[in-house]
């Protein structure tokens, strides 16, 4: 059996405390070692939050979390971010570089962060990864003077400094134009081969969805749809995603019954065990 | 992470260059303030203290005041008092050799003078002044009162039957080096007498009123015979004075022991009213200084909110961002209090050279307090830090989703 990177049981999220607004109902789902997932779907519908979890950067109102075999809910705060470090990358929508720090520094953060030295290594593997996104020649820059896809790729460069087990990313080309955007994505994905690593990307845009292993759609919070597009071809994984209907039975049938509680004893069995 | 968090607290400071000259730029000014003020008031206070203990004694033996016993004065003549009170004897130290024995082994006693003091007048032609005879070893005494260097007429010096006046009597009664006076006491005790020298003890009462003689006549003019009236003392450390009075105490519990604390009551208080106005100026100093910081590093969290975010994204700890905060305080803190201490020094020099020119219009000068100053810069240094408390807290609150979500 495949070993599995991410592992939610019955993850629910309800913000605020006096108006509850829930934004996942019961998600349960497993990713395994290696695999691309996109998560789509309209907005409001709780992909980020959910990447948010699964990125042990937000925690479920209920429901466990395992990342990397390890149960997120015990861990503290301090514990989550150094978990955050250790294990995971992220590449969000803004690249959120530090502007007083140069490309090479900024990418040298996380190990820095790890409590790591400035060796020679360290910095060649920094470089290196710099060359890999194509800003070889960049690392004394500073960051206010690149483009904005230069930026995004010194962000994924940052993101795999630690040789994280699982990269999450949220829109990365959301802010880039079409051309970089892809330039990116294309990086995106030669790179998560190169190192077999798991990849979890949210995105509203199908056509990006449909590089992905695995694509999940979320509407109101549940699971609705699951494509793999690369067996069932891109055009049969376009048509799936384009039905009203879901092809996951037991988010479907919560979805008529609008806005059971779950606790309210539901019929949820895990969602998707089709490995 | 320490090492990170002082990198970062760097780089943070270095780009708001701006906010950083302006915020060292007022903890140096307040710090400068500080010490120069807290030197002021140090070299303000000693020199006053100088003013008013360095010329007199800091500690005085005096008599204790004789219970009446009897109706039979000294001399043997038996006088029933016109009012049926019993005769009152002057108060006195009779063994007071043995007592100055005493004094004189503590080596914190600069020098103990026996004082015959009494009331009396002195005439000169139709003139005639009340004054304070006041017998003494002249040696002794110089070495409290600084006769020799406070003559300022004739030739300073006691003995046999010369006197030394002050310079106010010496005007009123028109008397110069060299004169013969006539000085006559209540005891019907009166002597001829010639002016040795005039002295100047910048005290007009003084000056007016007393006049120095050797004890041996002083004994014959007050009736006192052997006795003395007083040991006056000088000690190295005046503010010790306390402290040696209370161990003279316990080895002489005979006599009373007074000090100039005591007898300058008022202006120990002056002083202490000045020293707290001038902390009171000092810690409100501080508190603006302090606030400064923590207003210049709130604004720092509030601008920086996004690299925050992501710092505590990629798994900074709570604990090394507020080190950030609290690394940035204790940078400012330090680095504008030593600029702060430097330029207060400096503001020091520069007002002993002032004092120097000024040819005594400013009458006294300022001695750089070093300790004061170190002091001074460890709290604004500490306060500094304690001032990032509040925006270091701020960035420990802060989530990484809100500023991920919201961009």
């Amino acid at each position: 059996m495949d070993k599995h990177t991410v592992v939610l049981e019955r993850v629910n999220k309800v913000y605020g405390t006096v108006v509850k607004t829930q934004v996942l109902f019961d998600i349960t789902l497993t990713v395994p070692e290696g695999q691309f997932l996109a998560l789509i779907g309209p907005s409001g519908s709780g992909k980020t939050t959910l990447l948010n979890i699964i990125g042990a950067l937000d925690r479920p109102t209920s429901g466990e979390v395992f990342i990397e075999g390890k149960r997120l809910n015990d861990f503290g705060e301090e514990e989550l971010a150094r978990f955050r470090n250790r294990f995971l990358g992220y590449i969000f929508q803004f690249h959120y570089l530090l502007p007083e720090f140069t490309t090479l520094e900024n990418v040298l953060i996380p190990h820095w962060i790890a409590g790591g030295k400035r060796t020679r290594e360290v910095e060649k593997r920094a470089l290196y990864l710099l060359e890999r996104v194509g800003l070889g020649g960049a690392a004394h820059k500073r960051i206010a003077l690149l483009s904005g896809g230069q930026q995004q790729r010194v962000a994924i460069a940052r993101a795999l400094m630690n040789a994280p087990k699982l990269l999450l990313a949220d829109e990365p080309t959301g802010a880039l134009d079409t051309k970089t955007g892809e330039q990116v994505l294309e990086l995106l994905g030669d790179i998560r081969k190169e190192y077999g690593t798991t990849m979890i990307m949210v995105t509203h845009n199908r056509d990006v969805a449909l590089r992905a292993d695995r694509i999940l759609e979320l509407v109101d919070g549940r699971l609705c749809k699951e494509v793999y597009p690369q067996r069932v071809g891109l055009t049969e994984a376009a048509a799936i995603l384009e039905a009203y209907e879901c092809n996951i039975e037991d988010a479907a049938n919560e979805l008529t019954p609008k806005g059971p509680s779950p606790s309210t004893g539901n019929l949820h069995k895990r969602g998707s065990k089709n490995f | 992470m320490v090492l990170l968090a002082f990198r970062i607290a760097f780089r943070f400071l270095r780009a708001s260059r701006t906010q950083t000259l302006l915020i060292l730029l007022g903890i140096t000014s307040g710090v400068a303030i500080q010490i120069f003020l807290s030197s002021l008031i140090t070299g303000l206070q000693a020199n006053l203290i100088e003013r008013t203990v360095g010329d007199a004694p800091h500690i005085i033996v005096i008599p204790r005041v004789q219970e009446p016993t009897s109706t039979v004065r000294e001399r043997g003549a038996l006088v029933l008092s016109t009012f049926g009170s019993p005769v009152q004897e002057e108060a006195k130290i009779l063994s007071w050799q043995s007592t100055e024995a005493k004094l004189a082994q503590r080596e914190d006693i600069t020098v103990a003078s026996p004082l015959v003091e009494g009331p009396g007048s002195i005439e000169k032609g139709d003139l005639v002044r009340s004054v304070v005879l006041r017998g003494v070893l002249f040696d002794r005494a110089d070495r409290i009162y600084e006769l020799r260097e406070r003559t300022v007429e004739g030739i300073p010096g006691i003995g046999g039957n010369t006197i030394l006046i002050g310079k106010d009597l010496a005007q009123d009664l028109r008397l110069a080096p060299g004169d013969i006076v006539r000085i006559a006491t209540p005891q019907g005790n009166e002597g001829t007498f010639i002016v040795n020298g005039i002295f100047d003890l910048e005290n007009a009462t003084i000056n007016a009123s007393w006049v120095f003689l050797d004890i041996v006549p002083a004994w014959a003019l007050l009736n006192l015979e052997g006795a003395i009236s007083s040991i006056e003392i000088q000690i190295a450390d005046v503010f010790a004075a306390e402290r040696i009075a209370r161990e003279i105490e316990r080895e002489i519990p005979q006599y009373p022991i007074e000090t100039w604390q005591k007898r300058n009551a008022q202006l120990l208080s002056a002083l202490r009213s000045q020293s707290l106005s001038s902390y009171l100026i000092q810690v409100f100093i501080l508190i603006a200084v302090t606030l400064g910081i923590a207003s210049v590093l709130v604004v720092s969290v509030t601008q920086r909110i996004r690299e925050i975010g992501i710092l505590k994204a990629i798994g900074m700890t709570n604990f090394g961002i507020s080190l950030v905060f609290l690394i940035q305080g204790g940078i400012l803190g330090l680095a504008g209090s030593a600029s702060g201490a430097a330029f207060g020094l400096l503001l020091v020099r520069f007002f002993q050279q002032v004092a120097a020119r000024s040819g005594g219009a400013i009458p006294f000068s300022i001695t750089t307090n070093f300790t004061a100053a170190l002091t001074i810069v460890a709290i604004s240094g500490a306060a500094s830090t304690l001032a990032a408390l509040s925006p270091a807290r701020q960035a420990v609150r802060l989530l990484p989703i809100e500023v991920i979500r919201n961009g």
